[in-house]
């Protein structure tokens, strides 16, 4: 008790209510600090919030895209498989027309040595029937006609009416 | 045309959990020293208490904590913030009123310790830390949005 009774009751009455008003003011004034910072965390959630909503819609437009590419590739992909199954039929096509073609060659050939052979045969016969005609030609020039022939004795005198 | 649309807003949480519970603590604290003072008034007879019964009599301290006690009670159950500031500064006055009236008793004579004084400023301290945070804040209901029920 070192301090003791270095103070009057008066005046540390007066003290002790000083202090409660100054610690009033105190409050009052942080208070006014607390409320600053809670306005202020209030402006951060709020750009927060709206940081949000822009994403939440950027995020939207993005899927909005990849789903289009999606659809996008997806018909691509169904004109590739249409365009390869046409090439198949194409490819197909072609090798039926190949055989045919090769089918109708053959024929072809065999036509041509049938008709060639019948040339052949034909030239014989014509060459035979010529010659044939050629020689009864030669014939009949070299035969008298009957009219023709000298009277029997009398030599070539011609027969008088 | 073009549409403005609404700026998102976060609406606050009422108060926080933490404000509310030492809301409540502080409300319990008040009422049981006001009931303390009406009740057993013959108990603070003591040199302790010679200044703080200068500033006021004891039974209109004991009215006074009570009254104290129902409006921090009432702002901690209604998550008042306004009323909450307002009382807990009430809170810190009349607490610092006794811490100061204890040190002063000891500067004065008649106590032979500086505890009393010590633990009544510390709750006065106590009191103006609380005035000095936010009791009401947007990232708590921000949190629970994004990570869930399991972040209360």
């Amino acid at each position: 008790m070192i301090i003791a009774q270095a103070i009057d009751g008066t005046v540390a009455t007066y003290i002790t209510a000083c202090v409660g008003a100054a610690v009033g003011l105190g409050g009052l004034w942080l208070n006014r600090i607390s409320q600053r910072e809670q306005n202020r965390q209030q402006r951060a959630a709020n750009k927060v919030a709206e940081d949000r909503a822009d994403l939440d819609e950027t995020a939207q437009a993005l899927a909005a895209t990849v789903r289009r590419a999606e659809l996008a590739e997806a018909g691509e992909d169904r004109k590739q498989k249409r365009i390869d199954q046409l090439e198949d039929e194409i490819e197909e096509e072609r090798s039926l027309r190949r055989v045919l073609f090769s089918a109708q060659e053959a024929r072809c050939r065999e036509v041509q040595a049938q008709l060639t052979d019948a040339l052949i045969t034909l030239r014989g016969v014509v060459t035979d029937e010529i010659a044939a005609a050629a020689a009864t030609t030669a014939l009949m020039l070299s035969t008298p006609h009957p009219h023709q022939l000298p009277p029997p004795g009398d030599g070539d005198k011609p027969d008088l009416p | 045309m073009n549409m403005v649309l609404p700026v998102p807003t976060v609406e606050p949480d009422v108060m926080t959990k933490r404000a509310r519970g030492y809301l409540t603590v502080t409300a319990l604290r008040h009422v049981a020293v006001g009931i303390v003072c009406l009740a057993l008034p013959n108990d603070f007879k003591g040199d302790s208490y010679q200044i703080i019964i200068e500033v006021l009599p004891i039974g209109l301290w004991g009215l006074l904590f009570l009254a104290g006690g129902a409006h921090l009670g009432y702002a901690a159950v209604k998550g008042d913030e306004r009323q909450a500031r307002i009382g807990l500064s009430l809170s810190a006055v009349s607490t610092s009123l006794w811490a100061a009236g204890f040190f002063m008793a000891y500067f004065v004579g008649g106590i032979v310790t500086l505890i009393g004084g010590i633990l009544w400023t510390a709750l006065t301290l106590k009191d103006l830390v609380v005035c000095a945070q936010p009791m009401r804040s947007p990232f708590e209901r921000i949190t629970r949005e994004y990570v869930g029920p399991q972040a209360r």
